[in-house]
Protein backbone atom coordinates (compact mmCIF):
# COMPACT_ATOMS: atom_id res chain seq x y z
CA UNK A 1 0.00 0.00 0.00
CA UNK A 2 2.83 2.34 0.76
CA UNK A 3 4.26 1.75 -2.72
CA UNK A 4 1.09 2.86 -4.47
CA UNK A 5 0.06 5.44 -1.89
CA UNK A 6 -3.34 3.79 -1.91
CA UNK A 7 -5.63 4.02 1.08
CA UNK A 8 -7.93 1.07 1.60
CA UNK A 9 -10.83 3.29 2.76
CA UNK A 10 -10.64 5.34 -0.43
CA UNK A 11 -12.97 2.94 -2.26
CA UNK A 12 -16.24 4.91 -1.94
CA UNK A 13 -14.58 8.20 -2.91
CA UNK A 14 -12.92 6.56 -5.87
CA UNK A 15 -16.22 5.13 -7.09
CA UNK A 16 -17.85 8.53 -6.83
CA UNK A 17 -14.99 10.18 -8.72
CA UNK A 18 -15.12 7.46 -11.37
CA UNK A 19 -18.85 8.03 -11.80
CA UNK A 20 -18.19 11.68 -12.55
CA UNK A 21 -15.49 11.03 -15.17
CA UNK A 22 -17.97 10.78 -18.00
CA UNK A 23 -20.20 13.73 -17.08
CA UNK A 24 -21.59 15.70 -14.17
CA UNK A 25 -24.26 13.99 -12.11
CA UNK A 26 -26.73 14.73 -9.36
CA UNK A 27 -26.15 13.10 -6.00
CA UNK A 28 -29.21 10.91 -6.34
CA UNK A 29 -28.08 9.67 -9.75
CA UNK A 30 -24.62 8.84 -8.42
CA UNK A 31 -26.15 6.76 -5.63
CA UNK A 32 -28.61 4.99 -7.90
CA UNK A 33 -26.09 4.22 -10.62
CA UNK A 34 -23.53 2.97 -8.11
CA UNK A 35 -26.15 0.64 -6.76
CA UNK A 36 -27.06 -0.62 -10.22
CA UNK A 37 -23.46 -0.98 -11.41
CA UNK A 38 -22.57 -2.99 -8.32
CA UNK A 39 -25.50 -5.35 -8.92
CA UNK A 40 -27.08 -3.92 -5.77
CA UNK A 41 -24.23 -5.12 -3.56
CA UNK A 42 -23.46 -1.53 -2.62
CA UNK A 43 -26.01 0.90 -1.34
CA UNK A 44 -25.40 4.61 -0.88
CA UNK A 45 -27.86 6.74 0.99
CA UNK A 46 -27.88 10.49 1.12
CA UNK A 47 -26.36 10.48 4.59
CA UNK A 48 -23.47 8.36 3.30
CA UNK A 49 -22.90 10.00 -0.04
CA UNK A 50 -23.22 13.62 1.06
CA UNK A 51 -20.13 13.54 3.34
CA UNK A 52 -18.09 11.87 0.57
CA UNK A 53 -19.09 14.51 -1.96
CA UNK A 54 -18.44 17.25 0.54
CA UNK A 55 -14.95 15.94 1.30
CA UNK A 56 -14.15 15.68 -2.39
CA UNK A 57 -15.43 19.21 -2.86
CA UNK A 58 -13.26 20.41 -0.01
CA UNK A 59 -10.23 18.75 -1.56
CA UNK A 60 -10.98 20.54 -4.81
CA UNK A 61 -11.56 17.34 -6.77
CA UNK A 62 -15.28 17.90 -7.32
CA UNK A 63 -17.32 21.02 -7.81
CA UNK A 64 -20.97 21.24 -6.82
CA UNK A 65 -23.11 23.66 -8.78
CA UNK A 66 -26.66 24.57 -7.81
CA UNK A 67 -29.08 24.33 -10.69
CA UNK A 68 -32.16 26.49 -10.42
CA UNK A 69 -34.58 25.64 -13.20
CA UNK A 70 -37.93 27.34 -13.20
CA UNK A 71 -40.72 25.05 -12.15
CA UNK A 72 -38.32 22.38 -10.94
CA UNK A 73 -36.72 21.55 -7.66
CA UNK A 74 -33.29 23.14 -7.15
CA UNK A 75 -30.61 20.48 -7.28
CA UNK A 76 -26.87 20.25 -7.05
CA UNK A 77 -24.90 19.01 -9.99
CA UNK A 78 -21.49 17.56 -9.22
CA UNK A 79 -18.69 17.77 -11.79
CA UNK A 80 -15.03 16.81 -11.71
CA UNK A 81 -12.55 19.67 -11.57
CA UNK A 82 -9.34 19.59 -13.63
CA UNK A 83 -7.51 18.45 -10.51
CA UNK A 84 -10.15 15.80 -9.94
CA UNK A 85 -9.75 14.50 -13.48
CA UNK A 86 -6.01 14.03 -12.98
CA UNK A 87 -6.47 12.60 -9.51
CA UNK A 88 -9.06 10.01 -10.47
CA UNK A 89 -6.77 8.51 -13.12
CA UNK A 90 -3.97 8.18 -10.60
CA UNK A 91 -6.31 6.69 -8.00
CA UNK A 92 -7.68 4.15 -10.47
CA UNK A 93 -4.14 3.13 -11.33
CA UNK A 94 -3.30 2.73 -7.63
CA UNK A 95 -6.48 0.79 -7.04
CA UNK A 96 -5.76 -1.57 -9.93
CA UNK A 97 -2.25 -2.22 -8.66
CA UNK A 98 -3.59 -2.81 -5.17
CA UNK A 99 -6.34 -5.23 -6.17
CA UNK A 100 -3.95 -7.16 -8.44
CA UNK A 101 -1.47 -7.43 -5.58
CA UNK A 102 -4.17 -8.71 -3.20
CA UNK A 103 -5.39 -11.13 -5.84
CA UNK A 104 -1.88 -12.50 -6.35
CA UNK A 105 -1.45 -13.01 -2.61
CA UNK A 106 -4.80 -14.79 -2.36
CA UNK A 107 -3.97 -17.07 -5.30
CA UNK A 108 -0.57 -17.98 -3.93
CA UNK A 109 -1.80 -18.71 -0.41
CA UNK A 110 -4.69 -20.95 -1.50
CA UNK A 111 -4.92 -24.63 -0.46
CA UNK B 1 -50.62 24.42 -12.48
CA UNK B 2 -49.27 21.79 -10.17
CA UNK B 3 -49.12 18.28 -11.53
CA UNK B 4 -49.54 15.16 -9.52
CA UNK B 5 -46.88 12.48 -9.37
CA UNK B 6 -49.14 10.07 -11.17
CA UNK B 7 -49.50 12.27 -14.22
CA UNK B 8 -45.89 13.45 -14.27
CA UNK B 9 -44.20 10.11 -13.84
CA UNK B 10 -43.31 9.36 -17.39
CA UNK B 11 -39.70 8.54 -18.17
CA UNK B 12 -39.01 11.53 -20.38
CA UNK B 13 -40.59 14.15 -18.22
CA UNK B 14 -38.30 16.30 -16.08
CA UNK B 15 -38.60 16.29 -12.34
CA UNK B 16 -40.79 19.19 -11.35
CA UNK B 17 -42.68 20.59 -8.43
CA UNK B 18 -45.24 17.85 -8.24
CA UNK B 19 -48.05 17.93 -5.82
CA UNK B 20 -46.17 16.32 -2.99
CA UNK B 21 -47.37 13.27 -1.13
CA UNK B 22 -48.24 13.73 2.53
CA UNK B 23 -45.57 11.16 3.46
CA UNK B 24 -42.86 13.17 1.69
CA UNK B 25 -44.04 16.43 3.16
CA UNK B 26 -43.97 14.98 6.67
CA UNK B 27 -40.54 13.50 6.08
CA UNK B 28 -39.06 16.72 4.73
CA UNK B 29 -40.59 18.73 7.52
CA UNK B 30 -39.07 16.30 10.02
CA UNK B 31 -35.61 16.69 8.46
CA UNK B 32 -36.05 20.46 8.32
CA UNK B 33 -37.18 20.53 11.94
CA UNK B 34 -34.15 18.55 13.07
CA UNK B 35 -31.77 20.87 11.23
CA UNK B 36 -33.43 24.03 12.50
CA UNK B 37 -31.26 26.16 14.77
CA UNK B 38 -28.26 23.85 14.51
CA UNK B 39 -26.90 25.01 11.15
CA UNK B 40 -27.21 28.25 9.23
CA UNK B 41 -30.55 28.84 7.55
CA UNK B 42 -28.89 29.06 4.13
CA UNK B 43 -27.25 25.67 4.60
CA UNK B 44 -30.50 24.29 5.93
CA UNK B 45 -32.40 25.46 2.86
CA UNK B 46 -29.83 23.83 0.59
CA UNK B 47 -29.83 20.56 2.47
CA UNK B 48 -33.60 20.32 2.68
CA UNK B 49 -33.84 21.13 -1.02
CA UNK B 50 -31.31 18.45 -1.85
CA UNK B 51 -33.10 15.97 0.41
CA UNK B 52 -36.38 16.82 -1.30
CA UNK B 53 -34.77 16.24 -4.68
CA UNK B 54 -33.54 12.82 -3.57
CA UNK B 55 -36.80 11.57 -2.14
CA UNK B 56 -38.84 12.93 -5.03
CA UNK B 57 -36.52 11.22 -7.49
CA UNK B 58 -36.74 8.05 -5.45
CA UNK B 59 -40.49 8.29 -5.47
CA UNK B 60 -40.58 8.88 -9.20
CA UNK B 61 -38.42 5.80 -9.79
CA UNK B 62 -40.78 3.71 -7.69
CA UNK B 63 -43.77 5.08 -9.60
CA UNK B 64 -42.10 4.21 -12.88
CA UNK B 65 -41.55 0.71 -11.50
CA UNK B 66 -45.31 0.47 -11.06
CA UNK B 67 -45.85 1.20 -7.38
CA UNK B 68 -48.85 3.16 -6.19
CA UNK B 69 -48.11 6.76 -5.08
CA UNK B 70 -48.59 5.85 -1.43
CA UNK B 71 -46.21 2.87 -1.56
CA UNK B 72 -43.74 4.77 -3.77
CA UNK B 73 -43.57 7.61 -1.25
CA UNK B 74 -43.08 5.22 1.66
CA UNK B 75 -40.38 3.27 -0.18
CA UNK B 76 -38.56 6.46 -1.18
CA UNK B 77 -38.59 7.74 2.37
CA UNK B 78 -37.55 4.39 3.80
CA UNK B 79 -34.68 4.12 1.35
CA UNK B 80 -33.52 7.62 2.12
CA UNK B 81 -33.19 6.73 5.77
CA UNK B 82 -34.59 7.73 9.11
CA UNK B 83 -35.09 11.52 9.25
CA UNK B 84 -33.33 11.82 12.60
CA UNK B 85 -30.28 9.91 11.41
CA UNK B 86 -30.10 11.75 8.10
CA UNK B 87 -30.34 15.09 9.91
CA UNK B 88 -27.65 14.01 12.37
CA UNK B 89 -25.28 13.15 9.52
CA UNK B 90 -25.98 16.44 7.80
CA UNK B 91 -25.48 18.48 10.96
CA UNK B 92 -22.25 16.68 11.75
CA UNK B 93 -20.96 17.20 8.24
CA UNK B 94 -21.89 20.89 8.26
CA UNK B 95 -20.26 21.38 11.65
CA UNK B 96 -17.08 19.50 10.77
CA UNK B 97 -16.70 21.45 7.55
CA UNK B 98 -17.32 24.76 9.25
CA UNK B 99 -13.60 25.30 9.79
CA UNK B 100 -10.67 24.50 7.60
CA UNK B 101 -7.46 24.07 9.55
CA UNK B 102 -5.14 21.09 9.05
CA UNK B 103 -5.19 20.25 12.78
CA UNK B 104 -8.99 20.23 13.08
CA UNK B 105 -9.34 18.43 9.76
CA UNK B 106 -7.14 15.72 11.20
CA UNK B 107 -8.74 15.24 14.61
CA UNK B 108 -12.24 16.43 13.73
CA UNK B 109 -13.73 19.71 14.89
CA UNK B 110 -16.07 18.14 17.45
CA UNK B 111 -13.37 15.90 18.91
CA UNK B 112 -10.94 18.81 19.01
CA UNK B 113 -13.50 21.03 20.72
CA UNK B 114 -14.38 18.42 23.38
CA UNK B 115 -10.71 17.58 23.92
CA UNK B 116 -9.83 21.27 24.31
CA UNK B 117 -12.64 21.84 26.84
CA UNK B 118 -11.58 18.87 28.97
CA UNK B 119 -7.88 19.68 28.63
CA UNK B 120 -8.55 23.25 29.76
CA UNK B 121 -10.42 21.91 32.81
CA UNK B 122 -7.44 19.68 33.52
CA UNK B 123 -5.08 22.62 33.31
CA UNK B 124 -7.31 24.60 35.64
CA UNK B 125 -7.21 21.76 38.12
CA UNK B 126 -3.42 21.69 38.03
CA UNK B 127 -3.49 25.40 38.88
CA UNK B 128 -5.91 24.70 41.74
CA UNK B 129 -3.54 22.07 43.03
CA UNK B 130 -0.83 24.71 43.18
CA UNK B 131 -3.12 26.71 45.43
CA UNK B 132 -3.55 23.64 47.58
CA UNK B 133 0.21 23.11 47.75
CA UNK B 134 1.34 26.69 48.25
CA UNK B 135 -1.60 27.92 50.30
CA UNK B 136 -2.29 25.05 52.70
CA UNK B 137 -4.99 25.24 55.32
CA UNK B 138 -3.51 26.79 58.46
CA UNK B 139 -6.22 25.51 60.78
CA UNK B 140 -5.73 22.16 62.53
CA UNK B 141 -7.66 19.20 61.17
CA UNK B 142 -10.75 18.69 63.31
CA UNK B 143 -12.74 15.56 62.70
CA UNK B 144 -15.10 13.72 65.03
CA UNK B 145 -13.13 10.50 64.45
CA UNK B 146 -9.54 9.50 64.99
CA UNK B 147 -7.23 9.45 61.95
CA UNK B 148 -7.14 5.64 62.11
CA UNK B 149 -10.93 5.41 61.88
CA UNK B 150 -11.02 7.96 59.07
CA UNK B 151 -8.33 6.07 57.19
CA UNK B 152 -10.28 2.83 57.47
CA UNK B 153 -13.09 4.54 55.56
CA UNK B 154 -10.89 6.61 53.21
CA UNK B 155 -7.85 4.38 52.60
CA UNK B 156 -4.72 5.51 50.77
CA UNK B 157 -4.35 6.92 48.16
CA UNK B 158 -7.61 8.80 48.83
CA UNK B 159 -6.88 12.21 50.34
CA UNK B 160 -7.30 12.60 54.06
CA UNK B 161 -10.52 14.59 54.57
CA UNK B 162 -10.35 18.08 56.02
CA UNK B 163 -12.93 20.74 56.59
CA UNK B 164 -11.15 23.53 54.72
CA UNK B 165 -12.05 25.41 51.57
CA UNK B 166 -8.81 24.25 49.96
CA UNK B 167 -9.73 20.61 50.50
CA UNK B 168 -13.33 21.06 49.38
CA UNK B 169 -12.17 22.90 46.27
CA UNK B 170 -9.57 20.35 45.23
CA UNK B 171 -11.87 17.38 45.88
CA UNK B 172 -15.13 18.99 44.82
CA UNK B 173 -13.75 20.28 41.53
CA UNK B 174 -12.93 16.88 39.95
CA UNK B 175 -16.23 15.48 41.20
CA UNK B 176 -18.45 18.25 39.87
CA UNK B 177 -16.64 19.56 36.83
CA UNK B 178 -17.53 16.76 34.36
CA UNK B 179 -21.20 17.73 34.67
CA UNK B 180 -20.42 21.27 33.58
CA UNK B 181 -17.99 20.24 30.87
CA UNK B 182 -20.36 17.67 29.40
CA UNK B 183 -23.13 20.25 29.46
CA UNK B 184 -20.99 22.77 27.61
CA UNK B 185 -19.94 20.15 25.04
CA UNK B 186 -23.57 19.19 24.42
CA UNK B 187 -24.38 22.82 23.71
CA UNK B 188 -21.46 23.69 21.46
CA UNK B 189 -21.21 20.42 19.54
CA UNK B 190 -24.42 19.99 17.55
CA UNK B 191 -24.06 16.32 16.55
CA UNK B 192 -22.77 13.22 18.33
CA UNK B 193 -21.66 15.26 21.34
CA UNK B 194 -21.21 12.21 23.60
CA UNK B 195 -19.03 10.51 21.01
CA UNK B 196 -16.95 13.67 20.64
CA UNK B 197 -16.45 13.80 24.42
CA UNK B 198 -15.36 10.17 24.42
CA UNK B 199 -12.90 10.72 21.58
CA UNK B 200 -11.71 14.07 22.85
CA UNK B 201 -11.03 12.64 26.29
CA UNK B 202 -8.79 9.83 25.07
CA UNK B 203 -5.66 12.01 24.70
CA UNK B 204 -6.54 13.82 27.94
CA UNK B 205 -6.74 10.48 29.76
CA UNK B 206 -3.53 9.20 28.22
CA UNK B 207 -1.67 12.32 29.28
CA UNK B 208 -3.17 12.07 32.79
CA UNK B 209 -1.99 8.47 33.12
CA UNK B 210 1.43 9.37 31.73
CA UNK B 211 1.72 12.21 34.24
CA UNK B 212 0.50 9.88 37.01
CA UNK B 213 3.22 7.37 36.14
CA UNK B 214 5.85 10.11 36.19
CA UNK B 215 4.77 11.10 39.71
CA UNK B 216 5.22 7.58 41.12
CA UNK B 217 5.83 6.52 43.87
CA UNK B 218 3.31 9.27 44.78
CA UNK B 219 0.01 7.74 43.71
CA UNK B 220 -2.12 10.90 43.67
CA UNK B 221 -1.43 11.45 39.98
CA UNK B 222 -2.64 8.01 39.04
CA UNK B 223 -5.63 8.39 41.32
CA UNK B 224 -6.57 11.58 39.49
CA UNK B 225 -6.18 9.79 36.15
CA UNK B 226 -8.43 7.00 37.43
CA UNK B 227 -11.03 9.54 38.56
CA UNK B 228 -11.02 10.92 35.04
CA UNK B 229 -11.41 7.48 33.55
CA UNK B 230 -14.21 6.18 35.76
CA UNK B 231 -15.95 9.48 36.57
CA UNK B 232 -15.18 12.25 34.07
CA UNK B 233 -15.51 10.06 31.01
CA UNK B 234 -18.93 8.47 31.69
CA UNK B 235 -20.41 11.55 33.37
CA UNK B 236 -19.05 13.82 30.64
CA UNK B 237 -20.50 11.63 27.87
CA UNK B 238 -23.85 11.25 29.57
CA UNK B 239 -24.20 14.94 30.36
CA UNK B 240 -23.15 15.90 26.84
CA UNK B 241 -25.79 13.57 25.45
CA UNK B 242 -28.48 15.00 27.74
CA UNK B 243 -27.45 18.58 27.07
CA UNK B 244 -27.48 17.95 23.32
CA UNK B 245 -30.92 16.38 23.64
CA UNK B 246 -32.24 19.46 25.44
CA UNK B 247 -30.76 21.74 22.79
CA UNK B 248 -32.44 19.75 20.04
CA UNK B 249 -35.73 19.74 21.84
CA UNK B 250 -35.55 23.51 22.24
CA UNK B 251 -34.72 23.89 18.53
CA UNK B 252 -37.63 21.64 17.52
CA UNK B 253 -40.00 23.66 19.68
CA UNK B 254 -38.66 26.86 18.17
CA UNK B 255 -39.22 25.37 14.72
CA UNK B 256 -42.80 24.49 15.66
CA UNK B 257 -43.39 28.06 16.81
CA UNK B 258 -41.80 29.45 13.63
CA UNK B 259 -44.01 27.23 11.46
CA UNK B 260 -47.07 28.14 13.50
CA UNK B 261 -46.31 31.83 13.06
CA UNK B 262 -45.81 31.63 9.29
CA UNK B 263 -48.18 28.78 8.31
CA UNK B 264 -50.89 28.40 10.97
CA UNK B 265 -52.60 25.71 8.85
CA UNK B 266 -49.55 23.39 8.99
CA UNK B 267 -49.36 23.02 12.74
Amino acid sequence: MAKTGFQINAGPSLMVLAMLRERGRYGYDIARELEELSDRHLSFQYGTLYPILHKLEKKGLVKGVWEHIEGERSRRLYVLTERGKADVERQIEDWTKYTHAVQRVLERTGP
Amino acid sequence: MKRTLETAASASEPLAFWEPSEVLVRYLREVDCRLYGLISSEQRDHLVNETAFWVERGMRDRLLAGDSPEIAAREAVQKHGDAAMVAEELIEEAYENGVDTPMLNFVGRANGMAGAIFAFANLLYLILLQVRIYLPSASPTRLPFSPAVVRSVFPEPLPFPELSWQFLLTVGYPLLVPFGLGWICGRVIPAHAARAVYRGMIPVLLSAFALGCLLLPNTEGLLYALVQLVWWLPVGCLTAHLSSWFVRRACRRQFGRAVAATHPDKT
